[in-house]
């Protein structure tokens, strides 16, 4: 009896096992389409404006801001006012990240928002505080974590990617669509 | 049914069976949330990955040893491991460590052996024990990240204290990624120094006469590994990851490099899940048939191109899984 109990002693770590895989997940969508669209432009309407972007455009791109440009389609709708609304996705580690930018006539992002982040860490990349770090920022700027992006521990390859995704969006919008 | 069972538990595949099982209903339960994200994705390698400052995770590792140059052998161990972030670049881990040992006619003369057996097992029958081994206390700190830097760069030190064996593991672990993050490659260069009881009884003859002038009494002995690891792994689809994984594993008698006795090479693949809370991964080894001996002794104990002794067997695999908190 005593061998049988040393021998099964490593079942009991199924109970807190499943106890952690069972408890409720948490939200994974934090904004739609749309209420990403009255966050980062209250009051706004919005027009949809198709994009499909060929492979040497992809190319050309990733020439120009360092990122590769994975998708083809584009999800973009332009305001009464000029502003731009694009939805983007990037990798998370283990899952798509998705979130909206906000550019402005000059080319800065006005706001960013996550929209869908189910990492194990990092959710502070909602904050406010993290977001603000791209407001203002241009095609031109470094996007770079630790020198104009602030790192969050624990998240660095999702910080990392959406602060690449955030240069790829712009250097897009400055090649096909601040002209248009 | 009982006598599969029974066969199963004597080979020590019970365990792998059991772990396999655990995985799968750990899998489907996760399976029915919502996809998240979680760890690991090797099975013999480390990554340049640590826990974020105050946060941690449960582990349970199952590493299982099969078949020796005669005979049946079976070694399986089991580590529970609780892992936190003290610092973002520094994790420590505390391990308890279990192992069971199945060996039956195992040598050329068709006595028992095999490593991990009790100093004092005399090898005149069966073996077939569970044991607490010790203690293991990993470290490891990230100097470079992989996600800011061209390469991740992290130092890792691993001593295990147990009544029969203490160990201490030096690791220096470097990683390059490609592809967005989606292909993880990875190297880890260690080097091992063992202190072992060893059994005693071996005759001790005078040098110039040849007389046997006594027997050798228990006593701890030291061995050295020299190894170097790698691994490949692919991000195929959300939440899973499948790669390649090698080891080149260089056996020292004592802790002087001329001491070398052996180099094998192991090759294999893994397999790895994770989502937010929850992650498993699975390697499976396989000996390569071109090992290199530089002693007679070791190349009496190979077969077929691959080294048997009391260090190596003809497959290994290792199941992890991981619960973060």
């Amino acid at each position: 009896m005593k061998n049988l109990r040393k021998q099964n002693w490593i079942y009991w770590l199924t109970v807190p096992g499943i106890l952690a895989s069972s408890s409720p997940g948490w939200a994974t969508v934090y904004l739609t389409v749309e209420q990403a669209q009255h966050a980062i432009f209250p009051g706004e309407k919005f027009t949809p404006i198709p994009l499909t972007l060929i492979d040497q455009e992809r190319a050309a791109i990733k020439k120009k801001s360092g990122v590769p440009a994975r998708v083809k389609e584009q999800r973009i709708w332009r305001t009464s006012s000029g502003e731009y609304f694009i939805v983007d996705e990037v990798l998370g580690k283990h899952e798509f990240i998705t979130y909206a930018i906000g550019i402005n006539p000059d080319g800065g992002v006005r706001q960013i928002e996550i929209m869908d982040y189910r990492e194990t860490y990092g959710y502070e990349i909602r904050d406010e505080k993290w977001r603000k770090q791209f407001v203002g920022k241009t095609s031109a700027a470094e996007f770079k974590l630790d020198k104009d992006i602030k790192n969050i521990g624990g998240a660095t390859l999702s910080c990392r990617h959406i602060t690449d995704g955030v240069k790829r969006v712009l250097v897009m919008y400055e090649m096909f669509l601040r002209n248009k | 049914m009982e006598k599969i069972i029974r066969n199963l538990r004597r080979r020590g595949w019970l365990g792998l069976l059991r772990a396999s099982i655990f995985c799968m209903l750990m899998s489907g339960v996760v399976f029915s949330q919502p996809a998240m994200a979680g760890e690991s994705l090797f099975g013999y390698n480390y990554v340049t990955d640590t826990m974020p400052k105050g946060k941690w995770e449960l582990e349970q590792w199952y590493w299982g040893k099969y078949g020796k140059k005669h005979g049946d052998y079976a070694n399986s161990l089991y580590r529970t491991e609780i892992e936190y972030g003290v610092t973002d670049n520094y994790q420590i881990s505390f391990y308890t460590n279990e192992r069971h040992v199945y060996s039956n006619k195992t040598e050329d003369d068709g006595s028992t052996g095999g490593e991990d057996l009790p100093a004092n097992f005399s090898g005149d029958k069966p073996f077939n024990g569970l044991s607490w081994e010790g203690i293991s206390i990993e470290n490891i700190y990230r100097i470079l990240s992989p996600y800011k830097h061209p390469i991740g760069l992290a130092l890792y030190f691993e001593p295990s204290f147990g009544p029969n064996e203490i160990e201490l593991e030096p690791k220096l672990i470097i990683q390059k990624n490609f592809m967005e993050d989606r292909l993880v490659t990875v190297m880890n260069l260690w080097y091992e120094l063992e202190w072992e009881r060893e059994k005693g009884g071996a005759a001790i003859e005078d040098e110039e006469t040849g007389d046997v002038i006594g027997f050798e009494k228990t006593h701890w002995g030291k061995e050295s590994v020299f190894e170097v690891d790698m691994g490949a792994s692919y991000r195929f689809a959300r939440n899973w990851s499948a790669g390649l994984e090698a080891r080149i594993h260089n056996e020292i008698a004592s802790f002087k490099p001329k001491d070398i006795e052996h180099t094998a090479f192991l090759f294999g693949p893994n397999i790895h899940y994770a989502n937010k809370r929850f992650w498993v991964t699975a390697t499976v080894l396989f000996q390569l048939p071109f090992v290199a001996t530089y002693n007679e002794e070791q190349q009496q104990a190979t077969k077929g191109g691959r080294v048997y002794g009391e260090e190596h067997e003809s497959v290994e695999a290792r199941v992890k899984t991981g619960w973060l908190f």
